[in-house]
C-alpha cells in the first residue's frame, strides 16, 4: 500500500449490523422503549 | 439494559481490521444514527479505542435521559445523524472517502464517497441505482480488499469520484 494512502483516505464505517452482529439500537428499543 | 449491550457481539474480522488500519496509521471513524452509549461499551468490551465516532448521544441528568443529535443536518430531519454530511465534511478537506455500510441509512452516503463496501439493504440499494460498490460480507472481505489495493493500477477514478475496482 503506498505511503501516502493514509494522507489521503479516510475510513468511515457503520456500526449497527456492520461493525456489530446485530442491530443493537434496534434490539434496546424493542426491549425498552415503552410504548407511545 | 448493560448486561443486553455487554452480550453484543462484533463481527470477529473487525479486530484484525481495526489492527490493519492502526499500523497503516490510517484514519477511521464511526458513522452511525445510533447512540453513544452503546457503541462505546460495545467498542470497549473488544478492547477498541481511539475511534472517533458521529452518532447520537444519550446523556444522563438528574430530570431524565436527553438524546442530543449532535450530528443531524439542519436542514434535513430524516436521520439523527446525518451520514452524508460527515462525508463532505471529509470530502472538503480533499480526502478521499471509503465508506461500509449496510442499511438504507447509508445511501445519501454512498452517492458522494469515493469507494464504497456495501451488504445487504445497502447493496440492493447500489445495484438498482447503479452506484458502484464492492460488495462484502464480513470484515475479512473488506480487509481483503484493502490489502490488495494499489492506487496506481487497480482503481480507476472517474470524476474524481467513483472508483472501480479492476479485476473483480
Amino acid at each position: 500500500m503506498k505511503d501516502n494512502f493514509k494522507d489521503q483516505y479516510v475510513i468511515l464505517t457503520d456500526f449497527d449490523k456492520t461493525i456489530s452482529i446485530n442491530d443493537v439500537g434496534a434490539l434496546i428499543l424493542e426491549k425498552f422503549a415503552e410504548p407511545g | 439494559m448493560n448486561e443486553l449491550i455487554l452480550e453484543q457481539k462484533i463481527d470477529p474480522d473487525f479486530k484484525n481490521f481495526f489492527k490493519f488500519i492502526k499500523n497503516k496509521d490510517i484514519k477511521l471513524a464511526i458513522v452511525s444514527d445510533g447512540f453513544d452509549f452503546y457503541i462505546n461499551k460495545i467498542l470497549k468490551k473488544y478492547d477498541i479505542c481511539d475511534i472517533e465516532c458521529y452518532c447520537n448521544k444519550m446523556e444522563y441528568h438528574p430530570d431524565g435521559l436527553k438524546i442530543k443529535f449532535t450530528y443531524q443536518n439542519p436542514r434535513c430531519d430524516i436521520c439523527g445523524c446525518c451520514k452524508s454530511m460527515v462525508v463532505n465534511k471529509y470530502l472538503s478537506k480533499n480526502k478521499k472517502v471509503v465508506f461500509i455500510g449496510d442499511s438504507y441509512g447509508d445511501s445519501y452516503a454512498v452517492r458522494i464517497s469515493d469507494v464504497v463496501f456495501a451488504k445487504d439493504k445497502l447493496s440492493k440499494f447500489c445495484k438498482k441505482n447503479d452506484i458502484t460498490h464492492v460488495e462484502y460480507n464480513n470484515f475479512a472481505d473488506i480487509l481483503s480488499h484493502l490489502k490488495k489495493m494499489d492506487f496506481s493500477d487497480r482503481f480507476e477514478f472517474i470524476n474524481n469520484r467513483k472508483c472501480i475496482m479492476i479485476d473483480e
